[in-house]
């Protein structure tokens, strides 16, 4: 009889710990580029290799922070086991777009976290009620059926005025600060948007699949909208000052951003400008200017950076190498605890 | 108010109404050669440049006093006269030396000298005007040295504040503190002038300018003062400043609308001019950026000649921005 039991309570176990394992192995990546909105001003997309030794190396001061700034022994715990890089997810986007509506530089923002099962199992309505009570910390909050697609609302819990909603799509565990932003991506998903407001997003695609495993990209789009142009203009209204006067000239910025030394969190950037033939030589002097500002920025932070600038075609390039990145990253957290 | 306070000194040195010295006469003969940063300025006689900037400046000011007191009067009086005066700033390294020692910072020196060029004819006027600047509350105290009669204020206020001057002829000496002019009193062989590395890098900038900056980065000196500045502004201007040996700058305000600067870098060894030219075509660009966003048209230069690296500066289309920087202040 005790063998039975035994024999169960092994079997269990071993279930238990399978359905564990499937439960935080990533799902699958699905092509983010699909479903953002298409007036998108900037997408920073993170691909969370966590053998990748880079993203371990610029882990490892936020994870010392963090064990010293926990005071419960099992958070401790969760924490120096590294149990929770298990429901990480391996690949996050966050979009950022406009807002239209109000005045000055002002932005939504939409972010797609994708890559775990976790968002399968809330997809059981039962599960899903109890992790939304979980987030609305007890506070009310509404869910919303959109083409079919659960959206829940949950307010602010400092500033009733603001909501965030979220929900989930095939891999994807989506949050934005506006339902229209989460509607648009259902939209994309279900192939209901004219595909002619998307052409845009060709140099988005070309760029993103040069990204390699483990790399951050930040993507700029300069729309029919002229939303960089803005963005900058302002800016030197505001500094009185003439930072990239090109801007116009120019149809996308994109950076790809890799960490190649795990001990030192040295890292490699890759600014891409697509450019104007034309005002090429012009861009060229704008991004010397703005990369030499960055590297004497970065200097007088304790990162010492070098880079190189070349042309390709349509396209003005900027090769930098950064050294001192987790120096400078235990500065500014040895900082932030001193304030603290 | 205090800052506002060593402006207008500045301010009334430089358009203080007393005529002009000759060309050939300088002020910097009365600089010890200990001297680390000196600054002039040196309009010419009817510089059509400098008396409409000038003007704009003394209108602005007119403006802005409405209740004048005693000091303001006083400064009117400085204004209303014709020309414009020779004027230089100087600040030395054993007093940046002593600061660094004492574990200081660069904001606390309170050391200088100002030197102002003035017209014989003139020198009871100045002295009338300067001592009721001086005086605030109490009576100014006035001592000997030699032949030589040192008027000083011993509350004037903030350490770093002008307390004292003295007449030397046709020059007047301004200070915080009696030390400097003392000093000033007995150069003789040793001021700044004899040094050959000052003759050496104001012979590459434009002498006929309207004003002049010289820095010279002995023991490294500007470069721990640089760092300390550029470490509250967040931002590196001179990566390759380890590399320089002295800078000199000239600038000149060729008329209302046009200006032109020259700044030469001096290397202390061959190996730092890459990176120096790095540093020059930096501020070149970010110089002609300002005034760029100011629709001001500008072109600048970058040229290598043994150890020297010169950058030159052309502005054109200034008119309206005197008036929108002076009326600002």
């Amino acid at each position: 009889m005790k063998k039975i039991a035994l024999t169960i309570i092994v079997i269990l176990f071993v279930l238990l710990f399978g359905f564990l394992v499937w439960l935080v192995m990533p799902a699958g990546k699905d092509r983010v580029g699909d479903i953002i909105p298409a007036k998108s001003f900037a997408v920073l997309s993170l691909e969370l290799d966590l053998y990748d030794k880079g993203i371990r190396g610029i882990l490892k001061p936020l994870k010392d922070r963090a064990i010293s700034s926990v005071k419960k022994p099992f958070g401790k715990f969760l924490i120096w086991s590294n149990a929770w890089k298990f429901f990480l997810p391996t690949d996050i986007t966050v979009v950022f777009i406009p807002d239209e509506q109000r005045e000055g530089n002002k932005f939504n923002w939409i972010l797609y976290s994708s890559g775990n099962r976790i968002g399968k199992i809330l997809k059981c309505p039962i599960a899903r009620e109890r992790f939304d009570n979980l987030l609305a910390k007890g506070k009310p909050f509404q869910t919303i059926s959109y083409k079919g697609v659960n959206v829940t609302k949950i307010n602010d819990k400092h500033d009733e005025e603001k909501s965030y909603y979220y929900t989930f799509l095939k891999n994807w565990l989506i949050v934005s600060n506006e339902v229209y932003l989460l509607e648009e991506s259902v939209e994309r998903y279900a192939g209901h948007q004219n595909k002619e407001t998307l052409k845009v997003h060709d140099g988005f695609r070309d760029f993103m699949n040069k990204k390699r495993d483990g790399e951050l990209s930040l993507f700029f789009q300069n729309g029919s909208s002229h939303e960089v142009s803005d963005f900058i203009s302002n800016l030197e209204e505001k500094f009185s000052y003439s930072i990239f006067p090109n801007v116009n000239s120019m149809d996308w910025i994109g950076l790809h951003m890799d960490i190649v030394d795990r001990d030192s969190a040295d890292a490699v950037f890759l600014f891409k400008f697509s450019v104007d033939v034309e005002t090429g030589d012009k861009i060229e002097n704008d991004v010397y200017f703005i990369s030499e500002t960055l590297r004497r920025i970065g200097r007088a932070n304790g990162l010492d950076g070098r880079y190189t600038i070349g042309e390709e075609g349509d396209f003005i390039s900027a090769n930098w190498k950064v050294k001192g990145i987790k120096e400078c990253l235990r500065t500014i957290l040895s900082k932030e605890v001193g304030n603290k | 108010m205090k800052k506002a306070f060593v402006a207008v000194w500045i301010m009334f040195a430089w358009i203080g109404g007393i005529e002009s010295l000759s060309a050939d006469e300088d002020l910097t003969n009365l600089i010890s050669n200990d001297a680390v940063i000196v600054a002039s300025i040196k309009p010419g006689k009817d510089d059509p440049g400098v008396s409409y900037v000038a003007n704009i400046w003394k209108d602005t000011l007119k403006e802005r006093e409405k209740n004048y007191t005693k000091r303001q009067e006083a400064i009117e009086d400085i204004f209303k006269q014709p020309h414009l005066p020779n004027i230089t700033l100087a600040i030395f390294g054993k007093d940046i030396t002593k600061l660094y020692v004492s574990g200081g910072s660069i904001f606390e020196l309170h050391s200088y000298l100002i030197l102002v060029g003035v017209e014989s004819s003139d020198k009871e006027f100045l002295r009338s005007r300067l001592d009721i600047l001086l005086q605030k509350n109490e009576d100014l105290k006035r001592e000997a040295v030699g032949e030589k009669e040192i008027v000083c204020n011993e509350f004037a206020g903030l350490s770093r504040d002008p307390s004292a001057y003295v007449q030397l002829d046709d020059r007047i000496a301004i200070s915080p503190g009696i030390d400097r002019l003392k000093e000033a009193l007995n150069i003789s062989k040793d001021s700044i002038v004899r040094l050959s590395k000052y003759q050496d890098i104001m012979s590459k900038i434009t002498l006929s300018g309207d004003g002049q900056l010289y820095i010279d980065n002995r023991d490294s000196l500007f470069t721990k003062v640089l760092r300390e500045l550029e470490n509250k502004w967040k931002i590196t201007l001179l990566l390759a400043v380890d590399y320089v040996d002295a800078i000199g700058v000239s600038f000149d305000i060729k008329d209302k609308d046009s200006a032109s600067a020259r700044i030469v870098f001096k290397a202390k060894d061959p190996k730092g001019l890459e990176e120096i030219k790095n540093d020059a075509r930096f501020l070149g660009e970010a110089i002609s950026r300002k005034f760029s966003q100011e629709n001001v048209e500008h072109s600048n230069e970058i040229s290598v000649s043994g150890k020297y690296v010169i950058l030159e500066l052309q502005f054109k289309g200034l008119e309206g921005l005197w008036a929108r920087v002076l009326k600002k202040e």
